[in-house]
């Protein structure tokens, strides 16, 4: 068994898993939270999994039509809201304390408050499946009239409202908690023009947090009430005023659980290839105008409504190439001439996620364009599109992520070669899944539909579609035997296994309980600890 | 990018942003939109806020609070206010007892707090050393002095 340079014995935890469930410190906290969200994850996947099973073939195979409504509902709201929102938050709460040198996290007391309103948010929402009339059935989004009293009875859904607006709040207060610390907690010489790049696109995720999702808490709120009481959406303009209210926090969400796993891919990009992040300052800029930018496009989800300015909305979704063009030449441009270590997963998962992540982008300007979106729109090529943006973008980010700071996490390091193949299962299964969604999409196919006609000549690439999902999730078996053998049989990484730039790899791993008991390198840029090798070299 | 240095200095570039996206949307398209609009006042409160709360001596004094501040190694009231927010939210529809099951346990999660503050208070008011006396040690003192 190897073991890294610079390896010490790992330290024994602390506190056993009763303490763990309380725990103020923000490791313990980041990893519960974010062992949260991946067991939502997986419930999400196995949704997911029965919905794919269930259109392999024309017919109703698997589940009543009520019950496919009841899954795809479960399945984006697990995913945006019990998985995506709370790991981006889970990672900010572990890593920005330690990027920016801080001992603590500002205000734990609510962020571990805010943990367990995502647990019983959860818990309250997938409370659905066990009442008599079944889990929420009005989709993610929830609109107005078709989640009201008359047309979902269900008490499921009125479950479902609950537990979107405990998480909602959690969001809030996380947000709150990792922004006071980058505001209050920087250690000295630590300017906001030093910060690392992941914790600034903490920052930008969080600022996008803050101000979206009390829209959504707010839409669920009156959702609830004109459930129980009505007198809200009545009026010939409620659904629009609902739809307005909904897509503020819609649209900015995507950007929410999209921006840590930039900065996650960014740290791996420039670890992995031995070089500084390059552009950091027009890389600031553009994550603030990308922010800005994002939180202003929540109309183009409504294009066919014909009640927002569709040029305005046309406009702003597609002047989002310009940041995202400036943070992929930033990417290209560090890894030229640099060191690149094609062999870790870290790296092969980050540049999956900028090659993905381009189709889901450059689709989203396709359907950016009014008279493109009226044709494609509630097709099966919105569901290619933005699962490319959220599965090849977000969680290919987050895989890069697991994979670079897992050392740092658990004082560990997982398998490489079960990583590699985790790697290519992942591009191959998620490729199978949702590229046939375009054409299934572009020719007709509606969303939401739990069945199909036999003539529509849909089914072959349903079947690849479907074929696709097992192969994602047999993916996912592949990287929890990677992370079972790896938390096993024990190779102890040592503070800095790969060579990297910033402050959380100046302390051991897993770091202790006061972060930092040694004095911190001096901090004179982003990547202080770079620095320190260039000025021994 | 000199001044943006200070993180309110960042909130205000972002509500620049904001700012013209709403300003092209009035002025090129003719329309008011109320979001739009408050988006920017949003952030430009908000970057008053963070400017406010980081100034001068306050800012000092209130890192070195920060600095100094011990934290609990667990808090269970603040897992019990999650659980009473929760049961309390629950309660809307499945009954009003819920909500008094969730008031109760929020009275209690209060106390929790109130006595981890004080608690807190104490740490970083008194000086490291050993613990101050108690009345029973003080009367065990004066008896081995007798």
């Amino acid at each position: 068994m190897s073991v890294a340079a610079g390896a010490r014995p790992l330290p024994r935890p602390r506190r056993g898993v009763l303490g763990t469930l309380a725990a103020t410190d923000h490791k313990a906290l980041g990893a519960g939270l974010f062992v949260t969200a991946f067991a939502f994850f997986l419930a999400a996947g196995v949704l997911a999994l029965l919905m794919r099973s269930e259109l392999a073939q024309p017919g109703m195979q698997i589940v009543s039509t009520q019950g496919y409504d009841e899954l795809f509902t479960l399945h984006g709201s697990t995913m945006f809201y019990l998985f995506a929102t709370p790991i981006a938050m889970a990672a900010g709460v572990y890593l920005v304390p330690l990027q920016i040198g801080a001992a603590r996290l500002a205000a734990p007391r609510l962020a571990l408050a805010s943990w367990w309103m995502v647990i019983a948010g959860g818990l309250i929402m997938w409370m659905g499946f066990l009442t008599e009339q079944g889990a929420a059935d009005v989709g993610w989004y929830a609109y107005v009239p078709l989640s009201d009293m008359p047309n979902s009875p269900s008490v499921g859904t009125d479950y479902w409202i609950v537990g979107v607006i405990l998480a909602a709040l959690a969001a809030i207060a996380l947000s709150a908690c990792i922004l006071a610390t980058i505001v209050k907690l920087r250690a000295p010489g630590m300017t906001m023009l030093r910060l690392p790049v992941f914790a600034w696109t903490m920052i930008v995720s969080c600022l996008m947090v803050v101000t979206a999702f009390p829209a959504l808490v707010v839409a669920m709120a009156l959702l609830l009430w004109q459930r129980q009481l009505g007198h809200v959406y009545t009026l010939p303009s409620g659904p629009i005023d609902y739809q307005h209210l909904f897509w503020f926090f819609g649209h900015p969400v995507v950007y929410v659980v999209f921006f840590p796993f930039v900065g996650a891919v960014a740290e791996a990009i420039a670890t992995f290839s031995g070089r500084r992040w390059f552009g950091y300052r027009p890389f600031v800029l553009s994550l603030l105008a990308f922010a800005a930018l994002s939180m202003s496009v929540w109309g183009h989800h409504m294009f066919t409504t014909d009640s927002v300015e569709n040029r305005y909305f046309s406009l702003t979704s597609t002047a989002l190439l310009v940041p995202a063009g400036v943070e992929y030449f930033d990417a290209l441009a560090t890894m030229c001439r640099g060191r690149i270590r094609l062999d870790q997963p870290a790296l092969l998962f980050a540049l999956g996620f900028l090659v993905l992540f381009a189709i889901g982008g450059t689709t989203g300007i396709f359907v950016g364009s009014p008279p493109l979106d009226y044709h494609v729109t509630d097709s099966y090529f919105i569901v290619a599109h933005f699962h490319y943006t959220l599965f090849g973008g977000s969680v290919m980010g987050l895989f890069s992520a697991i994979y670079l700071w897992w050392p740092k996490v658990t004082g560990t390091l997982l398998r490489r070669s079960l990583g590699v193949w985790h790697f290519w299962l992942t591009v191959v299964g998620m490729n199978l899944t949702f590229f046939p969604m375009f054409f299934l999409g572009w020719n007709g196919m509606p969303r939401r539909v739990a069945d199909y006609p036999p003539s529509s000549g849909w089914q072959p690439l349903n079947v690849v579609a479907s074929a696709g999902a097992w192969l994602i999730a047999l993916s996912l078996l592949v990287f929890l035997a990677n992370v079972a053998v790896s938390l096993r049989r024990r190779v102890p990484a040592g503070p800095n296994p790969w060579g990297a730039q910033t402050l959380e790899w100046a302390t051991s791993s897993p770091p202790p309980r006061e972060n930092f008991p040694d004095p911190l390198p001096p901090v004179r840029s982003y990547a202080p600890l770079l620095d320190l090798r260039e000025e021994a070299a | 990018m000199g001044p943006m240095r200070r993180p309110g200095v960042v909130v205000l570039v972002w509500a620049a942003f904001l700012g013209v996206l709403a300003t092209v949307l009035w002025a090129v398209f003719g329309e008011v939109d109320y979001l739009s609009v408050l988006m920017p006042a949003f952030a430009v409160a908000l970057a008053g806020l963070i400017a406010l709360g980081g100034a001068g001596q306050a800012r000092r004094a209130a890192r070195r609070a920060l600095e100094a501040q011990p934290d609990p190694d667990v808090s269970w009231p603040a897992v019990l206010a999650a659980i009473a927010l929760a049961l309390a939210l629950l309660g809307l529809e499945v009954g009003t007892f819920l909500i008094f099951v969730a008031g109760g346990l929020g009275l209690l999660a209060l106390g929790g707090l109130v006595r981890e503050w004080r608690a807190e208070r104490r740490a970083v008011a008194e000086p490291p050393g050993p613990p101050a006396p108690t009345a029973a040690t003080a009367r065990r003192a004066e008896r081995g002095a007798r």
